[in-house]
């Protein structure tokens, strides 16, 4: 199949057993590939009520059929399985060159079942596979074992790897590659983890079959040039992300001291213009990019350096837990780096139990002596090392927001930010009803790169409920999770804002079939409702509840900052469901209707 | 003395389709790039980014003479 390795590797780590099958026709017509692979074996191979923590569970790692291709951004892998964090679906995007030399090896996914007796590694070199010991690995940092594989490897050899977080059974640990690119979210380091599959090393040397070279080529350049001439390329190159930390905390998106306003005080000391000043020793890209987003940070303070922060990882281990110092920031982000823990949950469990210990919830006792309050950096970086160890406080907050508030009670289940038990990415949603819709209904819990429509709130009315804009976020929940299945990066399409048309052409003469967006919208519907049913399968009495924000964001305005004194009513927020449901086609409790699922051509999975 | 205003993407709206607008800058009584934006009717919060002479800076800046600020409006995309 052009455009396809054409081989999915399956690797059981109960039994060693490695086999390779041919990529199905069938799934790559219908899910083309990525996420799209991700949610389709998923579904149909994890058995119903299966235990993330169990043999049953499994790890499923994806190209798509521009990976590895000279595209803008064509680096991204997606990682999907079964969350522990959540008990729902999980899929995560990681950047790099890891899905790149997947593709070169002849491979589109792996898929790793049962549980390792040992701690191992698995070993690519094109044709020979094969798993490897990792015991002298085990216990070791993140970026220390990446180090250390790629001494002994070569340098060619591309690595995912975990660290304690995963190792120790962190709900939401995270996956690492290149020293400082992350899938970060959900838990797929901790399934990784609970493997004992410590790392996975690539190297390939085949080409990828392409149907139509000339047109390929023609194609591909017009992306780069479309790219290259695009005017916010000097300023993306520059700051990447952390650009829009000033314009965030401008409109009140910036999450601050748990979520309780949308405006931080010390938010000029974390702009992206001081971040670059302060801190950045040069830019970084993944496989193919033209505009390399990625900033690598010294913090001289602490002899340390880090790929990052990006602006997710400022919201929330810096204005979040009230830290205004960027290095501090920076250093938060180098330490769960190095200990596998995603950098957004982190600082939204750092973040409650801050104003747990505020509020009395949680006491000296309980903290082993922290002082846990907000700003204190010292207690942010014990915490940070306390979860990954799953030691002391740490053992509850490693649970994440949801579980740890449920244990704790105290009324502190009102102010966990997370929704489907995923923490709240980096965007206050006091006042911005897209925004709340989004994370409301992402389908890995409270992300926002499904739909990241803060910005179309600030266009069109941040208060509005409205029809247009139910659609808005629901087309953009269909269309730019593409990107991630299609195996390219969305932000030269999100940053440059370079015309979305320019990749038909391409994906064409690199697969040999014609698509339009509107076919490939299609395609992401038909995900959108499989990985709702996938939802519905595992989580008996799944319904409308589990699509509800945080409380805070219907009861309890900010008192503070750009939206002082704004809150969205309970009222609007049952009327974004309602109209979100009608539009997608779903009943009142949140389920597709059977007539939605035939038009998608999902009728035979799920039955 | 005067400054120039880069305009890019959806602000050309703002100054009927011109992509650059030259405003004189007054020593001793220099105005921000917060004071223009009102003077041209464009919503702050449209504004993501401000770079002057390639370097980013806050809206409260004040523009000097020849100043180059460009004014990066809202991602399109989302």
């Amino acid at each position: 199949m052009n455009g396809y390795a054409g081989k999915i590797l399956r690797v059981n780590l109960s039994t060693g057993k490695i086999s390779k099958e041919n990529t199905p026709a069938e799934v790559a017509k219908n899910f083309v590939g990525g996420r799209g692979f991700g949610a389709y074996f998923l579904f149909k191979e994890v058995p119903s009520h299966a235990d993330p923590l169990g043999p049953e569970n499994k790890l499923i790692v994806s190209s798509g059929p521009l990976s590895g291709l000279l595209i803008p951004g064509a680096g991204k892998c997606d990682f999907t399985c079964k969350s522990p964090l959540t008990g729902g679906y999980a899929s995560s995007s990681l950047g790099g060159l890891f899905t790149a030399e997947m593709k070169f090896a002849g491979i589109d996914s792996i898929i790793f079942e049962g549980i390792s007796p040992k701690p191992v590694y698995l070993f690519i070199e094109d044709n020979k596979i094969e798993l490897r010991d990792a015991s002298f690995l085990w216990g070791k940092g993140t970026i220390t074992a990446e180090k250390e594989l790629k001494e002994m490897l070569g340098e060619e050899f591309q690595i995912a790897v975990i660290g304690p977080g995963g190792e120790n059974g962190v709900s939401f640990a995270s996956i690492n590659h290149d020293y400082g690119r992350q899938a970060g979210r959900g838990g797929v380091g901790t399934v990784m983890g609970i493997k004992k599959l410590k790392a996975i090393t690539i190297r390939g040397t085949n080409s990828i079959p392409v149907a139509d070279l000339e047109g390929y080529r023609k194609a591909g350049i017009a992306l780069y040039k479309s790219c290259k001439e695009a005017e916010g390329l000097k300023f993306w190159q520059s700051y990447g992300t952390p650009g829009v930390t000033s314009w965030a905390n401008e409109v009140g998106a910036f999450p601050t001291l748990n979520f309780s306003a949308g405006s931080f005080e010390g938010a000029k000391t974390l702009y992206g213009q001081v971040m670059r000043e302060q801190i950045v020793v040069t830019d970084k890209g993944c496989f193919g990019c033209p505009s390399p987003c990625g900033k690598y940070s010294r913090m001289k303070r602490y002899d340390t350096q880090v790929e990052g922060p990006e602006y997710e990882t400022i919201g929330m281990l810096g204005s979040n837990v009230g830290l205004a110092d960027i290095q501090d920031v920076a250093q938060a982000n180098y330490l769960c780096d190095e200990l596998g823990i995603d950098t957004i949950s982190a600082g939204s469990v750092i973040g409650w139990a801050m104003e747990c210990f505020g509020k009395g919830i949680l006491t000296l006792e309980d903290t082993g002596g922290i002082e846990l309050r907000f700003g204190n950096v010292q207690a942010v970086f014990s915490l940070i090392r306390q979860i990954a160890a799953k030691e002391g406080l740490g053992d509850l907050l490693s649970q994440g927001v949801k579980k740890a508030s449920a244990a704790t009670g105290k009324g502190s289940e009102k102010f966990a930010i997370h929704v489907k038990g995923m923490e709240q990415s980096a965007y206050a949603t006091h006042n911005a009803t897209a925004m709340l819709l989004a994370y409301m209904t992402s389908d890995v819990g409270a992300h926002h790169n499904r739909a990241w429509a803060i910005t179309y709130d600030i266009q069109v009315g941040r208060e509005k409920v409205t029809p247009e804009k139910v659609a808005h976020v629901i087309w953009l929940q269909n269309f730019r999770p593409m990107f991630d299945v299609l195996g390219a990066c969305r932000l030269q399409w999100v940053e440059l804002s370079i015309e979305r048309d320019l990749y038909v052409p391409a994906l064409e003469a690199i697969t040999g079939v014609h698509r339009t967006w509107e076919d490939l919208e299609k395609v992401g519907a038909r995900i959108w409702n499989l990985t709702r049913l996938y939802w519905a399968r595992e989580n008996d009495g799944f319904d409308r509840q589990w699509d509800m924000p945080a409380a805070r964001f219907y009861e309890d305005p900010p008192t503070t900052g750009a939206t002082a004194g704004q809150i969205t009513s309970l009222d609007n927020v049952n009327k974004l469901l309602d109209i979100y449901y009608e539009q997608r086609g779903w009943e009142s409790n949140g389920l597709p209707m059977p007539t939605t699922l035939e038009q998608l051509g999902l009728t035979e999975l799920v039955a | 003395m005067t400054a120039q205003i880069k305009l890019s993407g959806l602000l050309k709206s703002y100054a009927d389709g011109q992509p650059v607008i030259l405003v004189q800058v007054t020593e001793g009584s220099l105005k921000s790039v917060h004071d223009y934006l009102i003077s041209l009717k464009i919503p702050s919060e449209m504004i993501a980014m401000v770079l002057v002479n390639g370097v980013l800076q806050e809206k409260d800046y004040a523009i000097r003479d020849q100043d180059i600020v460009q004014l990066i409006p809202l991602i399109g995309g989302g």
